[in-house]
């Protein structure tokens, strides 16, 4: 792998606004340049709305010397659209494009970074049939927490994302592949699991109250 | 087995001369030949808006998603199945988008408090009884590394819905509609349907 100059950070995020995944794609974004790296980024939401936002994914795919993908997890796995932008990425290449490096990045919102392993083994088919080179993927839990906002602003809650991205930088500076280390590090949690579901919990109990569904949000619209 | 049960099939089929097809129509067949009463829903021929992410269906419609198409009909139909049954042409092991874009407005089958399930967090189930999860990737060639990928999506999947139990198998192309009734009956059978 020689040592890449360009990195292309596609954002799989599904909402308008500020997402989680558009605040890790910026935070890699800053480190790589801080590194000499420059990167271009383009979120799937708007590449997919027209033939020309299309046409635009698929040349800075092949502008880069490093394709970085960050994603939400969806149901254990990426979400439609972030499918949908592989499958037209992976047609149009055919197999036959330069077999250059892919990484994925999947911040999910349950605490354990394991929930996302069938997404990460699906993005590393995708390197597979459509002729990337898989260098790693890395993934790490608690993203609804971090709600978009920028990853330093939030301060030790993404000590680990932070870190471990960090690393990914400094791999994809250096031309490396994602390290182990970086893989374990997102892993990490910052509360023993224990003790997550009171707090996730009781805020979710004060969005309720507040959306004035607390009494109703347990409603089977659909009970048989 | 399975008599006066319900199954709900989602076809995410890519178009029209997708196998899947073939194979969604073999595989609903087995199932009714079974006795299971059955819903399929071919999911290119149905407009269904991707998951905005909004969260509306846990804050503010409990239950119910927002967005005005055909997913609230298919998720009221999930929540009444006892048998939920994906078949997907196999997208790099896993799920095309047109089967993922329905998956992706299901969000509220859960409500939006977290509970402890087989060692992990997961959001808690609405309705009382989950359906069993069969899972069918149809692939040009059979090729062991995308089949591993594809029976650890339905084993995350299960794991998401709370189903009792599931079963994955990915089809070659070409199957004979006899060799697909098998292997959907030795599918149902691994599910140990019957609680």
């Amino acid at each position: 792998m020689n040592e890449p100059r360009r990195g292309f950070i596609l954002t799989g995020s599904t909402r308008g606004g500020r997402t989680t995944s558009q605040s890790v794609g910026e935070y890699l974004a800053e480190r790589l340049a801080k590194r000499g790296a420059q990167s271009e980024a383009m979120r799937v939401r708007s590449a997919l709305k027209s033939e020309r936002g299309i046409a635009g994914m698929l040349a800075a795919v092949e502008r880069a010397d490093v394709f970085v993908l960050v994603f939400p997890l969806f149901i254990s796995n990426l979400p439609a659209l972030t499918i949908r932008a592989l499958e037209i990425i992976s047609e149009r290449r055919n197999g036959d494009g330069e077999r250059k490096p892919f990484i994925a990045i999947c911040q999910g919102g349950y605490p354990e970074a394991r929930q996302s392993e069938a997404a990460l083994a699906v993005c590393r088919q995708f390197a597979r049939e459509a002729g990337f080179e898989w260098v790693g993927g890395l993934a790490f839990g608690g993203g609804s927490v971090i709600g978009g906002q920028p990853l330093e602003k939030m301060g030790v809650m993404t000590k680990y994302p932070r870190q471990a991205l960090d690393m990914i930088a400094e791999a994809i500076a250096c031309g490396q592949p994602v390290p182990d280390e970086a893989v374990e590090t997102a892993a990490k949690l910052l509360l023993p699991t224990w003790l997550i579901p009171p707090i996730l919990n009781a805020v979710m109990l004060l969005r309720l109250h507040q959306n004035g569904v607390l009494k109703s949000f347990r409603a089977r619209p659909f009970a048989r | 087995m399975g008599c006066g049960m319900q199954a709900l099939v989602l076809n995410g089929a890519r178009d029209a001369r997708d196998f899947t097809n073939e194979v969604c129509e073999m595989a609903t067949s087995a199932l009714e030949g079974g006795g299971w009463e059955t819903d399929c829903y071919t999911l290119r021929e149905i407009k269904i808006a991707d998951c905005s992410g909004c969260g509306g269906c846990a804050l503010k419609t409990p239950g119910l998603c927002v967005l005005p198409d055909a997913a609230n009909e298919i998720m009221g139909k999930q929540a009444c199945s006892d048998l939920f049954v994906l078949l997907t042409p196999l997208t790099f092991g896993g799920y095309s988008s047109q089967l993922k874009k329905m998956l992706d407005r299901t969000m509220g089958m859960c409500i939006p408090v977290y509970r402890f399930y087989r060692g992990e967090l997961h959001h808690a189930l609405r309705y009382p009884r989950p359906a069993w999860l069969l899972g069918i990737g149809v692939a040009p060639v059979y090729d062991e590394a995308s089949a591993r990928v594809f029976d650890l999506l339905i084993e995350r999947t299960a794991l998401n819905y709370h189903s009792p139990s599931f079963a994955s198998q990915v089809l070659a192309e070409g199957q004979e509609a006899e060799q697909v009734r098998g292997a959907v009956q030795a599918l149902i059978s691994r599910l140990e349907v019957g609680r």
